[in-house]
């Protein structure tokens, strides 16, 4: 709560404090980038997925009608040969009327904002080193039930070490350190919402081939534990979860831009319900069209296998696990100096093995992009 | 100076001694260490090329600068057909100093992409000394590392310390205004000028082909990371696994590239625009008939 309350105010001005700031600040301070994003889209949601963070209603097909808003921008603070310092932000404001529910209709509204610090140090002849510090806020008012799916609040701080060595025989090795402390804002309604509090500790290595297209194999160790969650076992009363995951992912980088990767997951918990093995395919592709279109398409195609069979589905999309597939389409133009406009389609789909559950979403957007200072 | 053959010779002879001395003194044997001689020959032969074109970039330059000076003696004897002929000259002279210096900024190119690869190999061939050393345990092996340390080193040394080739923008026309200069040599000198801010504007279109590439290129990195950014705002993309494309180039990266470029675009505006100025008070005052009699 303390952190929601020191966090809030300081996203809800940023976006005050980023207009009234000219392009150029002084000394090595350099604007990078910033975009606003302004769009509305229509919404379906279907499924039988419950949750058990969301309020109870049997409706089993929900629709919105949606608005947004988000601000993104970079900024340089330091940088020389040796050293280089940046802030990156990023905030949005998410408006939904939601109908189809049977008890009442909701009107959910979103509040997120995130800052990262990125400091890159070079490390003599080895290669150089990252720092990464960064804090995220969420605020959600007027959650609604499934099946229409808003991410619960939370607030989370993270950090990450990274080291990435120079090429040995044309190979790239890089190796990080990385935690996250979550919270999430409970209400009196959703006190459960608490339950997926979490603390992670993780690590990755990588080795990255090739130059105009690369490879980059990694595998990684996640140890995340639940303080809140419960195993009904009194030698061992606390969640904690240790997940393995192996991948590659290739990318292309030509006058086009395409990136294809594949991971699997283990985890394995000392409690059984969330013990599974996972399997994502990852695809994004941009590629320029006639007449300044551009178009990019993501994929995030999911399967996933629990160990244990349980009665009740509790796991939701992006609550605890990677259990949903997302696919998304935009076609984008200039449509005057600085300000570009997109059309957007977005799927998404996750399954329980049990009983099945499901959720599902379709979306179509309508978005304006502008960039002040290009 | 060493000439370009010279240079290849020595390189060559060389990469013979180095070949020999590996061959019998049994150095540690690093898979690299064919691949530094290769990009080693590879730098050589762009330094060459490079001082090779620089060398005929100058002799054009001299060979306008004679033109040049041709045109304005031509121009005080008030011999019309001389004129005429030493006009025709400049122009000729003018054309040939343009391709010399587009052939001057292509080995430039060249010789910069050679010395980035070369140094990124020396400083991967010293790294892999360094572990080397720390595991052998020989004294006459260690030694062998170690002058092998030295002399990379010492390389890595010299070749920051040579020169980086720049950019180059011809030079603006020194024609200027004379009390002698009659309507008929200020519309010639109006011409030559006329003449180089068109090549200046050849140049500028150049230029403005690479801006136009690279902010293709950006436009597509940044829509591509819009479009990530907004997918990811609110959550609904799951977070998944480690980030991809980390040896994507960053966008500053690109960033600069387009603020250098941008930088020579106003240069070469700014001299196009003082040249149509001079060469429009040439002809006005030619037009005019103030000096006429």
């Amino acid at each position: 709560m303390i952190l929601r309350r020191l966090l809030l105010p300081f996203f809800l001005t940023l976006p005050a404090g980023v207009v009234a700031t000219p392009g150029h600040l002084h000394g090595q301070v350099t604007w990078q980038d910033l975009v606003f994003t302004g769009g509305m889209s229509a919404e379906w949601y279907d499924g039988n997925l419950t949750a058990v963070t969301a309020p109870p209603d049997p409706a089993t097909e929900a629709s919105a009608a949606v608005g947004e808003f988000g601000l993104r921008g970079r900024v340089t603070l330091v940088q020389d040969e040796k050293r280089s310092l940046d802030l990156r932000f990023d905030s949005g404001l998410r408006q939904f009327a939601a109908g189809g529910f049977v008890f009442r209709d909701y009107a959910p509204r979103e509040l997120v904002g995130r800052v990262d610090l990125e400091y890159w140090e070079t490390a003599g002849s080895w290669g150089e080193v990252g720092l990464f510090g960064g804090v995220s806020g969420r605020n959600v008012d007027d959650r609604p039930p499934m099946p229409l799916y808003v991410q619960p609040g939370h607030h989370t701080i993270d950090g990450r070490v990274q080291l990435r060595l120079r090429p040995i025989n044309e190979v790239s090795y890089d190796a990080q350190l990385f935690g996250e402390l979550a919270d999430y804002g409970t209400t009196a309604v959703t006190p459960q919402l608490a339950l997926l509090d979490r603390m992670v500790l993780g690590s990755e290595v990588g080795a990255t081939w090739g130059s105009d297209w690369t490879i980059r194999g990694h595998a990684g160790f996640r140890y995340s534990e639940y303080k809140n969650q419960g195993t009904f076992d009194p030698e061992d009363p606390l969640r904690r979860d240790k997940t393995f995951n192996l991948g590659a992912t290739w990318s292309l980088q030509s006058n086009f831009l395409a990136e294809v990767g594949l991971e699997g997951f283990v985890n394995r918990s000392n409690s059984r319900r969330p013990e599974y093995n996972a399997l994502t395919l990852r695809t994004v592709l941009s590629v320029p069209l006639p007449e300044e279109f551009i178009l990019n398409f993501s994929a995030d195609l999911t399967t996933k296998s629990y160990l244990t069979e349980t009665k009740d589905v509790l796991l939701v999309p992006g609550e605890e696990a990677d259990n949903a597939s997302v696919v998304y389409l935009e076609a984008i133009r200039p449509l005057f100096l600085n300000l570009d406009g997109a059309v957007r389609f977005g799927w998404t789909r996750a399954e329980a093995e049990a009983g099945n559950e499901y959720y599902e979403r379709f979306g179509a957007s309508l978005l304006f992009r502008y960039r002040p200072f290009n | 100076m060493i000439s370009p053959s010279g240079r290849l010779r020595t390189s060559l002879l060389l990469t013979g001694c180095f070949s020999i001395l590996t061959a019998f003194c049994a150095p540690p044997a690093f898979a690299q260490e064919d691949r530094l001689v290769q990009l080693g020959i590879a730098h050589d032969q762009a330094v060459a090329n490079y001082e090779a074109a620089e060398l005929a970039a100058r002799g054009r330059e001299v060979d306008y600068e004679e033109a040049s000076r041709i045109f304005v003696e031509a121009q005080n004897a008030g011999d019309e057909e001389a004129l005429n002929q030493a006009f025709v000259e400049v122009q000729r002279a003018l054309n040939l100093r343009v391709q010399a210096d587009r052939e001057l900024e292509q080995r430039a190119e060249e010789l910069r992409e050679a010395r980035r690869n070369l140094l990124e190999a020396k400083r991967i061939y010293t790294r892999d000394l360094l572990a080397r050393a720390e595991l052998e345990t020989d004294p006459v092996e260690l030694r062998a590392i170690s002058v092998y340390l030295d002399n990379n080193n010492q390389e890595i040394a010299r070749i920051r310390l040579l020169p980086e080739p720049e950019i180059t923008l011809e030079p603006l026309p020194g024609l200027e205004f004379e009390t002698t200069d009659g309507p008929v040599e200020l519309r010639q000198k109006a011409g030559v000028l006329d003449f180089q801010a068109n090549r200046y504007q050849e140049q500028l279109d150049y230029f403005q082909q690479q801006l136009d590439d690279l902010r293709s290129e950006q436009d597509l990195f940044r829509r591509s990371s819009d479009f990530r950014a907004d997918r990811s705002r609110f959550g609904d993309r799951p977070p998944v696994g480690a980030q991809a494309g980390q040896n994507a180039p960053r966008p500053e990266q690109l960033d600069q590239q387009i603020r250098e470029l941008e930088a020579f675009q106003e240069e070469l505006t700014r001299r196009i625009e003082i040249i149509k100025t001079r060469a429009a008070d040439f002809r006005r005052r030619a037009g005019g008939g103030v000096f006429a009699q």
